[in-house]
């Protein structure tokens, strides 16, 4: 792309538009300035605490395309009727207003490491000292056969916040009486490992009000997934006779689709299916990749700051780095930031620095008021991000300890988008 | 009890044995506070940090200790000195059983019974307690073996978690300052979920209105077990009381 440069400081920079050379900025001079790719878990909470904490010591600029995020977490409660789509929808504006961080609108399409730069689509160049990037996940393509990125709104995804639940609903929605639903799995490692289970417990959930005849098939993969034994438990309690999962033996790891004729095919057995959810396999998010940041799939990372091990300027955050013990999650970006943007205002501010320590924990929703959770806490490590100590609800709970776990996971909620957005 | 741990073991299984595997290899690592030397209790707790099935360590212990040693409270002493509420405890330190000098000695030059030591010294006595006559028992320069072993011995010597009124804040605790910058940074970790300076949703209570003692009180009452929250407990668990007066100090100033 063309770097424009009467483009260069775009609107959301009106402040100093009356400067003539984005030179002016670059790094080294004057305010530290912290670039963050990503306004997620991982990058809307790193750049909050950043701002937060440095009281105006650093210049920190968010570069997020969406003016409104919906979370991908808590999309599957939307499916399932339990939450509101605008429930899960944030604004920028705190962060903009009480913070003063630069909320630039736009999508990141390039960085130049050497020059320590990003530039943007929108055709701005934004200098840095640090660069946080933090870009969530993309899709493989060609994982699933015959699934592309075109085939979204005839198959969607449904793993990224916002639209695609919105259609995923709509169509579980339409299925016809005695209809078939299948889940296309993915195989590990991917965001939110519960994510798909938590989608078909939902999705169940809705057919058992509306349309109680209808079949729900998953095709897996793994051999094995999170929570797997709570999940069983749950389904056979609340949904008994209408979820059907095939794993690697049956064919799971063997499927293609066929988004025209709305078909699936596993282990060489054609199945018509009314609503289908594909999941494929992930890796980070693009810009990761464009940036040069990843090994394979992912951009290996530092444990004790999450910066990245091809660039020490650089620190990659949540489901987009590979990082040791944490899973993919909301909850393990938020934790990461806040190590993060602690190790970053002390290298840019000699503020204190403090050990990393991680949490993470997952609540899942098996039906109304049958939530439960895993967990663990971590620590870092020479070589990783090291899982310390971990729990998961136990089956057989009784029914006040997993209404209580429900409601611990939407207080959770309230303070996750708290302490991103607010 | 043992219902408790034996239900919680069939899920936990998974989980646990990965954090033997993995967890276990790097103790230079340990920040301020040494899991092992934390008054654990509660028995999710105990299988998270331990690792190991205590299932397939009971016949173990019956196997290469049972000869000599018993588990439970006020059982007698044999060759070797009753177990209970072995972690935690001085080397030599059990009353009425009468230890070797090497024993004694080792004890009084600190040695405490707790995870990596009695690794060590299951795995090879004399690294541990010099002198000592005791030979390592068949079986034990296997890690798992050894590890279900430990961990069903942790789960049955170790006391219950204390009833809620039974903890109190320790003196040295109450008189400890607070490093109230390191207890923002550790506050970071509670906004992932607390919400501050309003009443919140259901489900997880306010905290940034706790007095100091409210919250050292309530962090030691996850910390023990006495009040249960898987997710509190796992947190609580590796808060030393650096890390608890660092907290409430944060908490108290901004109030």
């Amino acid at each position: 792309m063309s770097l424009n440069r009467r483009h260069f400081i775009g609107s959301a920079a009106a402040g100093a538009a009356t400067l003539a050379a984005p030179t002016v900025w670059a790094a080294g001079h004057g305010t530290p300035r912290v670039v963050v790719i990503g306004g997620g878990a991982g990058g809307a909470t790193a750049a909050r605490y950043i701002a937060k904490d440095s009281a105006g010591a650093i210049d920190v600029t968010l570069i997020e395309p969406q003016r409104t995020y919906y979370t991908c977490y808590f999309s599957n409660l939307y499916i399932g009727g339990f939450r509101e789509l605008d429930s899960l929808g944030h604004s920028y504006a705190t962060l903009a207003t009480a913070y003063g961080i630069n909320v630039v609108h736009d999508l990141a399409t390039g960085v130049d490491r050497d020059a320590k730069t990003v530039t943007t689509a929108g055709g701005h160049v934004l200098p840095y000292d640090r660069l946080i990037v933090s870009p969530g996940i993309d899709f493989i393509d060609g994982a699933v056969q015959g699934w592309d990125i075109s085939s979204q709104d005839t198959m969607p995804h449904a793993y990224k916040g916002g639209t695609q639940a919105a259609l995923l609903k709509a169509q579980v929605e339409a299925m016809p009486e005695g209809g078939t639903y299948m889940m296309v799995a993915p195989p590990n490692p991917y965001r939110c490992p519960p994510g798909p289970y938590e989608r078909v417990s939902m999705v169940a959930h809705l057919l058992s009000q509306t349309n109680p005849t209808a079949k729900i098939l998953i095709a897996d993969p793994k051999e094995g997934f999170s929570k797997q034994g709570l999940f069983e438990e749950g389904w056979a309690k609340h949904y008994a006779g209408m979820i059907e999962r095939v794993g690697p033996d049956g064919g799971g790891a063997d499927v293609s689709v066929d988004p025209d004729a709305m078909t699936v095919t596993v282990g060489g057995e054609v199945t018509p299916v009314d609503a289908c959810n594909v999941i494929p396999a992930m890796k980070a998010g693009r810009i990761a990749d464009i940036a040069g940041l990843t090994e394979g799939n992912w951009a290996p990372v530092n444990a004790a700051d999450l910066s990245s091990k091809l660039d020490e300027n650089v620190h990659v955050l949540g489901d987009a780095c590979s990082q040791g013990d944490m899973p993919k999650s909301g909850f393990s970006a938020n934790s990461q930031a806040k190590v993060c943007a602690n190790a970053v205002r002390g290298a840019l501010t000699d503020s204190r620095v403090f050990p990393a320590r991680f949490s993470n924990t997952c609540w899942s929703l098996i039906a109304t008021n049958d939530g439960v959770k895993v967990g663990a806490t971590y620590e870092a490590t020479e070589e990783k991000i090291a899982r310390v100590d971990g729990f998961v609800s136990a089956t057989g709970e009784d029914a006040a300890l997993r209404e209580a776990t429900y409601q611990e996971s939407l207080g959770w909620y309230e303070g996750i988008t708290n302490d991103m957005f607010s | 009890m043992s219902d408790v741990w034996k239900s919680a073991v069939i899920t936990s299984i998974g989980v646990a044995t990965l954090v033997f595997v993995m967890g276990v290899a790097n103790p230079a690592q340990t920040q301020t506070t040494a899991l092992d030397d934390l008054p654990i209790n509660d028995p999710d707790d105990i299988l998270a940090v331990c690792g190991g099935d205590p299932n397939a360590g009971e016949p173990n212990f019956q196997a290469s200790c049972a000869a000599c040693h018993t588990l439970a409270e006020g059982e007698e002493h044999r060759g070797g000195p009753n177990l209970y509420a072995l972690y935690g405890r001085t080397a030599g330190s059990a009353t009425g059983f009468d230890y070797s000098v090497a024993m004694t000695t080792a004890g009084e030059n600190g040695l405490v019974w707790g995870r990596d030591t009695l690794r060590a010294f299951l795995q090879d006595p004399s690294s541990v307690v010099p002198g000592t006559s005791k030979a390592a028992m068949p079986g034990m320069e296997d890690e798992l073996y050894r590890t279900d072993l430990m961990t069903y011995v942790r789960l049955t010597t170790t006391p219950p978690p204390p009833a809620l009124e039974d903890v109190t804040i320790p003196p040295e605790l109450l008189a400890m300052q607070g490093d109230v910058p390191y207890g923002e940074f550790l506050a970071s970790e509670c906004a992932s979920c607390h919400v501050s300076g309003a009443a919140s949703a259901t489900g997880v209570p306010r905290i940034d209105n706790l007095a100091r003692e409210d919250m050292m009180l309530a962090l030691l009452q996850y910390r023990t077990g006495a009040r249960a929250n898987q997710t509190m407990g796992s947190v609580a668990a590796r808060l030393g009381d650096e890390e608890i007066a660092a907290l409430a100090a944060y908490f108290a100033a901004n109030q």
